[in-house]
């Protein structure tokens, strides 16, 4: 799957389940607890909408907000499960 | 009177309770408070209690000192004013708030939160705690410290008809903070920052004696007999491993399950503070410096906060069959924690 094509699926998981973000204004590059508010449930909610979607597997240290700056490292986690 | 007062606050590194929160945004930056803050906050201690707002048993579990911590804290003044005498220096209660934000005290104290939330159809009241750090009288707005109006700790703001309301609609008894009969009568704390002078210094003596009790699961409490009756049922120290495994199991295995996080979200903090004291004593020559304990420290972070997140994920999926690897991330943790904390009390 090209990471175009990820981005645009996770962007759809993003407006589901982080309702106050412009997802149009969205920056994949920003800090993304800092600027939209991802804290650690968020992102687990992200995480295993995405494991559905993308058919992939997180560990469960790959549950934890410190491991991603931003929704491009979350992107290119998924990347990597789909190699 | 100014338009606005903002005091000074920084997001808390440890979030698990209100009163920590609070004291944490404070003080989390004052090097003089590190002294004090890094001497205790070691023990851990869990016991089972129905929770005040549901009735529900929860597994409630905090560092030592806990609820108490403000008032224990030499760089804090903590001064309990009635609600009486709120209303007879004052008039009301955002008056009083305003006075003292700008005589730069913070405001603590237990408030309907419900009913701050939604003034119609709320036939239930959340009594909690509110940190309140400053105003703006243009906008009539407070700005707060809590954990409900965000979903998580977070600092945000509310108006002053909302602090109004949740304010005057609780009575004594649903005041959780003055329950116990602590001081008989419900009203707000002011908290001022004492910092000018140092009043503490590191306590490598107390350090150490914390630590062999949490490593030997001693009662922590016994020293203080003479201010609290005492609950029977309290476990102490690194058994509180054991005291999680069964609340999770509990919790995971029953015909409704409950994801009530704050018991393993408690411990996580314990172990994220451990670890910025372990950096702090090392810093300060108290203990040798010792990377590799560091590293080894942090795994034991990551094994907490694992099996937070993963009870997270449970309650998200339903695979009520994962919960059985939150006890291996809590045996892994309570492992390699009691081997560095051995070694750091032979430091001492």
């Amino acid at each position: 799957m090209e990471k175009k094509e990820i981005k645009e699926k996770l962007l759809e998981i993003i407006e589901e389940e982080l309702p106050t973000v412009e997802i149009d204004k969205l920056d994949t590059h920003a800090a993304f607890a800092d600027e939209y508010g991802v804290d650690s449930v968020s992102l687990i909610k992200m995480i295993v909408d995405a494991e559905q979607t993308f058919d992939i597997k997180f560990d469960d240290r790959e549950l934890a907000l410190n491991k991603y700056a931003s929704f491009d490292d979350v992107i290119d986690t998924i990347e990597e499960k789909l190699q | 009177m100014a338009n606005k007062v903002v005091l000074p606050v920084k997001y808390p590194a440890i979030t698990s309770w209100q009163w920590h929160a609070t004291l944490f945004s404070i003080l989390g930056d004052d090097e003089n408070a590190k002294k004090w803050i890094y001497s205790n906050y070691i023990q851990l201690r869990c016991y089972n209690i129905p929770e005040y707002t549901s009735g529900d048993e929860i597994l409630l579990c905090d560092m030592m000192p806990g609820s108490s911590s403000m008032k224990e804290c030499p760089y804090l003044i903590f001064s309990l004013i009635t609600k009486p005498q709120i209303e007879n220096y004052c008039g009301d209660v955002i008056d009083f708030i305003i006075k003292t934000i700008d005589i730069g005290g913070y405001v603590y104290g237990a408030f309907d939160e419900a009913r701050m939330i939604s003034n119609v159809g709320v036939d239930y009241k959340f009594s909690h705690e509110l940190f309140i750090y400053g105003y703006n009288t243009d906008e009539e707005i407070f700005y707060v410290g809590d954990f409900t109006f965000k979903d998580k700790y977070a600092y945000t703001t509310v108006s002053f008809d909302a602090v109004k309301r949740g304010f005057d609609v609780l009575t004594p008894r649903e005041d959780h903070v003055f329950k116990d009969d602590y001081k008989g009568t419900r009203g707000l704390y002011v908290i001022q920052k004492n910092v000018d002078n140092k009043y503490y210094d590191i306590d490598p003596v107390l350090i150490k004696r914390t630590l062999e009790e949490y490593l030997e699961c001693k009662d922590t409490k016994d020293h203080f007999r003479m201010m609290r009756n005492r609950f029977s049922d309290t476990v102490f120290g690194v058994n509180v491993y054991n005291a999680l495994k069964d609340r999770v199991h509990k919790q995971l295995e029953a015909e409704e399950p409950d994801f009530d996080i704050r018991a393993l979200h408690i411990a996580y903090d314990h172990k994220v503070l451990m670890l910025e004291r372990l950096k702090y004593l090392m810093a300060n020559e108290v203990i040798p410096f010792d990377q590799t304990m560091l590293d080894e420290y942090a795994q034991v972070v990551d094994d907490m906060l694992t099996a937070r997140n993963l009870l997270v994920r449970i309650s998200i999926t339903g695979e009520i069959e994962a919960g059985a690897r939150i006890a291996g991330y809590l045996d892994s943790a309570k492992e390699k924690e009691v081997a560095i904390l051995g070694k750091v009390v032979k430091q001492l």
